[in-house]
């Protein structure tokens, strides 16, 4: 029931409450006086007296605690085009340009103004690619504002990170923390996680996992052998598997390539080394710990299954000095017709456990040359996995020895895996099959990959497509859109780098 | 020349703006050009000839050849964008014979509407005895509205405000209708807002009986006006919404300055787009709010650019405390700062608040122009002096202003009504960034 009693009076209506209360305050009263007959006209005179009152008697309140200490940005805020841009960008208009423009800001040395860090960081919430340059992007304010709002805190890892960081709640504070004092004392931070570990979320162990997962120590390997394989969580053993598979001289690198080397072999048949597989004929029970799963999936046989996972748990460069061969020659050597699918799957495996250990130089055209495609994804993600762990000039070579290889539909789904444009002194050959698509026509291209495509020229030369595309007298639905988003992206261009900020 | 965000607010909706977007490329039109008046082009479309596209940049009037009943169409809003971010591309500079003859038809119309008014001033009204009859039935139908909502506020209190027809929504809407046909559309605006906003406000047991005091006392204020001063009685004329009685009291009070746009809301009702702006002189340190209407179907042109400032003469409405003012043209848009914040803290503005009320007790709200920052709760606004109101604001917003102010003080307008403060604009750097939308 409500404290005042003329507001009492008035929710009961007159008929019920003959009663006026007093004046609120004794500066009404003499105001108060002629209203006290309790009628409907006197109560609303009543309340209108007290609206009006509490209306202008209303008094401020003083803050509590500490005062905050502001933010100070000591770099400039990106001048307002740049800013329209990124609201239109993060309001879903051309978002497959968000990396980019972020990519350019970056540059700039500028910082996204406080109006668009909320949204930005949302984004960066739905994409977490997008979180690398965040925090370079949004200084001191989306650390702030990361610290005070839990679904940003993975922001933190990138911040500054307390030295209690690991006794808190939030997972990524605990997380920067263990990745700084793997950085700084690894035995102190190998000795915290451990003590723990059991009572660790199964998310939380994988995250660690996979944070040592990224620089293995020597002095990990114990922990990994007797803790880290042993998790209950097959993502984790996952994780423990890559670590391990990268220790120099560890145990379960020995354990794996004794097995490996009693099933695949370089034998010579007639006048050419020729890799033949004997595939193990039982599953030893100790494999299982290492990462060999007994039970099969539903249409493979249990002989190839093995054999597959063996191969697997060997990083692809180490093969050649298994085998004593060169790399060009482990990939040029012809497989066992047999076991052939058995064989590339295994590798693929492997390249896919440890892209930077795949030497995708020589395993690419290896693939590309395979007559028929093992089932293990599509070829061009597999590819496109293989190709990110190059270096940008070699990488853009490759796609332009792959563009005249490959099917113009399989060609644009690799160029639209990791859109980028090509450093100079590569990547002619996958342009003008740009050029031939999208001039020429033919290909059916849909509209998001006429985006993405767009994202392959380098700024310098889109005008000149442009203005090739404009003196058509008609394009297709695909090329209208790869000319909008060449248009967009000369505008974002334009707007990071010639821009006063 | 244009501005985007002067295009971006006449748009009719989001798509027409996205597909004007597209077309502001050069590559999309054959030709184009611009003159002090007026912007023309020839879009390439899908039909055999390009469309003939040409915008009047006095009231961003338009006219196109294509067949859209969108207004202004997507081509005529590509031609303003191209030409508001990228005006070289708008080449030529003599009109062709299409512009030359909208523009000439555009200004015989103009010529002819001004002559008409001027006859019909001259003319007098037609009828003298017809418009004083008129007059009284309108007064005698506003008197009948009046007596109704007091009628009904009586019966409501002897039932009590907690009874369920006080709460219906329907009850209230159906009396804001009564008083439309009454011809009183300010005080069903003010009826309409407790179907709309009191009964859904989480207070609604105090805040109801509250505002049906306030309703009372203007039903009995509005009944004895004739013994009110004028400026009191244009008040009450302007909350009813007898505008016509109103424009018979006027003395003019006129105010020249340098006007700080500083706080916009653009909302619709009744199929009626409102467009109501808070500017601040910098010399006069006066509010003015300032109303523009447009049908939802047409453009809703805006002279005063958001976050700018226009060298102007306004025109005060009569009243007690007057605030809703008319541009005078010509307006002129400077290049300023950021304005200083009059008042120095939440108790000035309180002060203010109190002095208002004792001349004018019908008061909604007062707008402000002080250096904010949100609490650590994000619930209140706190000042230099660390007083601090509530602040009401979605957890959107309040994250947004949170990220901007980053625990430093900002210049914000708004609105205090009260009980709470609202945000309608606030400055992010050198930037007067608006926190509600100004595009429908």
């Amino acid at each position: 029931m409500n404290a005042d009693p003329l507001i009492t009076v008035a929710l009961l209506g007159c008929t019920r409450s003959p009663q006026m209360p007093a004046a609120p305050d004794d500066r009404l009263a003499s105001t108060w006086e002629p209203l006290s007959a309790s009628g409907p006209e006197e109560v609303l005179m009543a309340l209108a007296l007290t609206g009006s009152m509490l209306k202008a008697g209303v008094m401020t309140a003083m803050e509590t605690g500490e005062p905050e200490l502001g933010v100070i940005e000591t770099q400039a805020d990106l001048s307002p085009a740049a800013v329209d841009s990124l609201m239109r960008l993060l309001s879903g208009e051309w978002e497959e340009f968000l990396p980019e423009w972020m990519e350019l800001a970056s540059l700039t040395g500028s910082l996204v103004p406080g109006r668009a860090v909320p949204d930005l960081l949302r984004a960066a919430n739905r994409k977490r690619a997008l979180r690398p340059l965040i925090s370079r992007l949004t200084g001191q304010r989306g650390q702030r504002l990361a610290r005070r709002h839990a679904e940003f805190s993975w922001l933190l890892v990138h911040g500054e990170t307390a030295d209690d960081a690991w006794d808190s709640d939030r997972p990524e504070e605990r997380l920067a923390w263990f990745s700084l004092m793997r950085r700084e004392d690894p035995d102190r931070a190998r000795e915290v996680m451990s003590a723990q570990w059991a009572g660790e979320e199964g998310s939380m162990r994988e995250s660690l996992a996979r944070i040592i997962a990224t620089s293995p120590l020597k002095g990990d390997e114990a922990w990994l052998e007797s803790v880290g394989l042993k998790d209950r969580r097959q993502e984790v053993r996952e994780q423990v598997l890559v670590a391990l598979g990268q220790l120099e001289g560890s145990a379960f690198r020995e354990r794996a390539a004794s097995r490996a080397t009693a099933i695949l072999r370089s034998e010579k048949r007639l006048f050419k080394n020729v890799l033949t597989l004997n595939p193990p004929t039982e599953h030893a029970p100790h494999w299982a710990g290492d990462g060999v799963k007994e039970k099969p999936p539903v249409g493979t046989g249990e002989k190839a299954w093995w054999a597959r996972q063996i191969i697997s748990l060997i990083p692809l460069c180490d093969w050649p000095g298994m085998l004593g061969c060169t790399e060009d020659e482990l990939f040029s050597m012809p497989l066992d017709p047999d076991w052939a699918e058995v064989i590339v799957l295994g590798w693929i495996d492997s390249a896919m456990r440890w892209p930077a250990k795949a030497m995708p130089e020589c395993l690419i055209p290896m693939i590309l040359e395979l007559k028929s495609f093992p089932a293990a994804g599509p070829r061009h993600v597999i590819i496109s996995k293989l190709l990110e762990t190059m270096e940008p000039l070699p990488r853009h070579r490759m796609l332009d020895l792959l563009g005249p290889q490959m099917e113009d539909p399989e060609f644009v789904a690799l160029l639209t895996c990791k859109p980028e444009p090509p450093p100079p002194g590569a990547g002619s050959v996958a342009l003008s099959i740009l050029d031939r698509l999208f001039l020429g026509g033919g290909t059916v291209i849909e509209r998001h990959q006429a985006r993405l495509l767009a994202r392959c020229v380098p700024y310098p030369e889109i005008p000149t497509r442009l203005i090739a595309m404009s003196r058509l007298p008609d394009l297709t639905p695909a090329a209208e859109e790869f000319a909008r988003a060449l248009e967009f992206r000369q505008a974002l261009f334009l707007q990071l780098t010639s821009s006063p900020t | 020349m244009l501005t985007s965000d002067q295009v971006t607010a006449i748009a009719p909706d989001a798509a027409s703006l996205k597909a004007g977007r597209d077309l502001s490329t050069r590559r999309k039109w054959q030709s184009a050009g611009h003159d002090t008046e007026v912007l023309w082009g020839l879009a390439l479309g899908s039909g055999q000839n390009p469309y003939q596209t040409r915008v009047a940049l006095s009231d961003l009037s338009s006219k196109c050849s294509c067949p859209s009943r969108k207004f202004p169409c997507k081509h005529a809003i590509g031609l303003m964008l191209m030409a508001a971010g990228d005006p070289v591309s708008l080449s030529e500079s003599s009109r062709p014979p299409w512009v030359v003859e909208w523009m000439e038809s555009r200004q015989s119309r103009e010529q002819k509407a001004a002559e008409k008014a001027v006859n019909s001033e001259k003319r007098g009204p037609v009828d003298e005895k017809a418009a004083e009859k008129r007059k009284a039935q309108r007064q005698e139908r506003i008197r009948d509205g009046m007596d109704l909502l007091r009628q009904s506020l009586l019966d409501f209190t002897r039932e009590g405000h907690g009874s369920a027809p006080v709460r219906s929504v329907q009850t209230w809407e159906n009396l804001a209708k009564r008083l439309i046909d009454s011809q009183a559309p300010g005080m069903a605006r003010e009826v309409r807002a407790i179907s709309e906003r009191v009964l859904h406000d989480p207070d609604v047991e105090r805040i109801l009986p509250l505002e049906l005091g306030r309703l009372y006392l203007l039903v009995k204020a509005f009944e004895r006006r004739d013994e009110l001063d004028e400026a009191a009685r244009a008040e009450l004329l302007s909350l009813v919404g007898d505008r016509n009685s109103l424009g018979e009291m006027l003395p003019e009070d006129r105010v020249s300055d340098d006007w700080f746009v500083a706080g916009r809301e653009l909302t619709e009702s009744d199929g009626l787009v409102t467009s109501a702006s808070w500017l601040i002189g910098r010399s006069s340190g006066r509010w003015a709010r300032v109303l523009r209407f447009a049908p939802v179907s047409q453009p809703l042109v805006e002279p005063l650019r958001f976050g700018a400032t226009a060298e102007a003469q306004l025109v005060f409405q009569p009243g007690l405390h007057p605030l809703r003012a008319t541009v005078q043209e010509p307006v002129v848009i400077k290049p300023s700062p950021l304005p200083d914040c009059r008042e120095s803290g939440l108790a000035d503005l309180l002060q203010r608040q109190a002095e208002v009320l004792s001349i004018n007790p019908f008061l909604r709200s007062l707008p402000f122009l002080i250096e904010l920052r949100p609490s650590a709760d994000g619930r209140a606004l706190v000042d230099r002096e660390r007083s601090s109101l509530p602040w009401c604001a979605s957890a959107d917003l309040a994250m947004r202003v949170d990220a901007i102010c980053s625990g430093n003080l900002r210049p914000a307008c708004g609105e205090w009504d009260g009980r709470q403060l609202r945000l309608l604009a606030i400055a992010d750097g050198p930037h007067w960034f608006s926190l509600v939308p100004l595009q429908r």
